[in-house]
């Protein structure tokens, strides 16, 4: 199986670039292979000029990653100690290393855990730990592999407000980042590449690739759907869902090429035994592009 | 090289202060080998051998280092891995050996403050004659055992790199067998050996075996240097292939698994 096809990307320094697509797309292996963690079977790499196959030893001082839903480092040792840990491997000497360590508690907002086992932190400080412990070699390119994985609202805003902070801290520094949320995807990055089943679908700014859906529909429309509700929704494409289980209201945003297909959609929902409760136009947003170029299927 | 002696002083701390911070977990991992040497002891002394009692004291100190060897260094990497610290230790510019060599040092301290517990333990409640004639020799005996035995450790755990969950598995295997072989019970080497010369010989590369054969002499029978050449010289040769066959292995092995995509691969 191909986990990459014939990808071609080249991220500017000093940007936050962006890899979105639904699982399998081939983000992950895309981030092990420019960290050195993977080769590739066919192909180059080059992060900072280097070569990721034959060059890993100078790739690796430069560059960090940050995997959302790890727990790195030790739950035995100190939010404090886990940090010199990790600064030791990357051969920071004490006094930059202790000074390194209170900059990051201070901007990560770790200061009052700063001394508490990490065995005892909840998920969202254990996340800004991670996040902290990926700047501790102040890397010239940081990669997130899905960092607001799995945190609430407030610690997602949180650690998204940190990475943009820590971009502006200087211009050298790049985020390659990979995510699920195209809310997140669209506030964070300059740049965006969208991928599926290993191939490259779209690249450009979050602006440049709304316009792709500006000419399309879209329609928002809420339905009571019946016992058979795969087999309708498999005959939509480009559709997002959500589900309200309280009304068992099903909401299904959907990217048409005209308004005209409302009627056939509509049709088909309720030749299948389904209600439609409510139809509404919307503007196209980034999750539309999405939607658009994935083919949908996907439920949120 | 600053780099890699700051991984292993880091990795050293981390492992010994983790015991501190439990050290409920010192007198329970004390406990079964202490146990073990209360049976083996009890079989000694039934059977009329009130000297080599004392043996089995060794022997159950050294199971507390074998089982250390197993548990927290050679299936190292793969509790590393499920918490995602493998990957980090990969990315990180430094010598992956230092990471095993920090594992080991932090583990040897650990695993060498239980087995003075079970040492203490055990002669005191079994009244064992002590007869050390040679401090030296016993200090040397055991400094090279441990470096031959961690060199083993090592060389499993980067054998281990890219596997899951049979190395758990693969360490119960090997956990009585290398009881049996090495002597933890019995001799297994020499004229007390019950086992034919092949077994001996096979028994011989494990480097407990000599390891716990000379520290008896030293400790139980009061025997000094000069009559050790022999095992100073087979744990030296061991120590000498294991520790380098250790390093070629895990470079081998990050390659592999870098190859095949292993080394992240998670639930296997």
């Amino acid at each position: 199986m191909r986990a990459l096809d014939n990808i071609n990307i080249q991220v500017i320094e000093g940007e936050i670039f962006g890899l979105l697509g639904p699982n399998g797309a081939g983000k992950t292996t895309l981030v092990k292979i420019l960290t050195t963690l993977l080769l590739p079977t066919a192909g180059k790499a080059y992060v900072l000029g280097y070569d990721v196959e034959s060059e890993a030893g100078k790739i690796r001082p430069l560059i960090n990653l940050v995997s959302g839903g790890d727990t790195p480092g030790y739950g035995l040792i100190t939010v404090r100690e886990n940090l010199w840990f990790y600064s030791m491997l990357y051969g920071l000497d004490r006094t930059t290393s202790m000074k390194k360590i209170k900059q990051l508690i201070n901007e990560m907002e770790l200061v009052e855990v700063a001394d508490e086992l990490l065995r005892n932190l909840s998920t969202g400080y254990r996340q800004r730990l991670n996040l902290a412990r990926g700047l501790i070699n102040d890397p010239r390119v940081l990669f997130l592999d899905e960092p607001t994985i799995g945190l609430d609202a407030v610690s997602a805003r949180k650690v998204r407000r940190l990475i943009k902070d820590w971009v502006k801290g200087d211009s050298g520094r790049t985020v390659i980042l990979t995510s699920h949320y195209m809310a997140e995807v669209e506030e964070l990055c300059n740049r965006v590449a969208i991928l599926n089943h290993g191939r490259l679908l779209a690249l450009g700014t979050p602006e440049e690739l709304k316009k792709s859906v500006s000419g399309k529909a879209v329609v928002i429309i809420d339905v009571k759907l019946p016992e058979n509700l795969e087999q309708i929704l498999q005959e939509l494409k480009g559709y997002y869902e959500t589900y309200d289980p309280a009304s068992g209201i099903h909401r299904l945003r959907v990217v048409l090429e005209d308004w005209s297909e409302t009627a056939d959609i509509v049709e088909k929902i309720t030749a299948k035994g389904g209600k439609v409760l409510s139809l509404t136009r919307a503007l196209p947003s980034f999750e539309d592009v999405y939607i658009k170029l994935v083919g949908g299927g996907e439920s949120v | 090289m600053k780099t890699n002696l700051r991984a292993v002083y880091a990795r050293t701390y981390v492992r010994v202060k983790s015991q501190f911070r439990e050290p409920e977990w010192l007198i329970s991992d004390a406990l079964i080998p202490v146990m073990v040497v209360f049976a083996a002891a009890t079989l000694y002394r039934v059977s009329g051998s009130q000297q080599i009692a004392g043996f089995a004291v060794v022997g159950g100190v050294m199971m507390a280092f074998w089982d250390n060897v197993l548990w927290l260094m050679a299936s190292q990497l793969y509790w590393e891995k499920e918490s995602g610290n493998l990957d980090l230790f990969i990315i990180a510019p430094v010598s992956k050996m230092s990471i095993l060599l920090g594992m080991s040092l932090g583990s040897i301290i650990n695993t060498s403050i239980r087995a003075a517990l079970i040492f203490l333990i055990a002669t005191f409640v079994l009244k064992v004659e002590i007869n050390l004639a040679d401090p030296l020799a016993l200090l040397l005996l055991f400094v090279l055992t441990l470096t031959a035995l961690y060199g083993l450790g090592m060389l499993m755990s980067s054998l281990y790199l890219l596997y899951g969950r049979s190395v758990l598995n693969l360490n119960d295997v090997l956990t009585e067998p290398v009881y049996l072989l090495s002597g933890l019970y019995f001799p297994t080497i020499g004229k007390h050996s019950p086992f034919p010369a092949i077994i001996q010989f096979l028994a011989s590369l494990i480097p407990l075996t000599f390891g716990i054969d000379g520290l008896r002499r030293t400790i139980i029978l009061g025997e000094s240097l000069g009559s050790l050449v022999s095992h100073f010289a087979v744990l030296a040769v061991l120590t000498a292939v294991l520790i380098p066959m250790a390093w070629k292995t895990l470079q081998y092995m990050e390659n592999l698994g870098r190859r095949q995509g292993r080394l992240s691969l998670r639930w296997m």
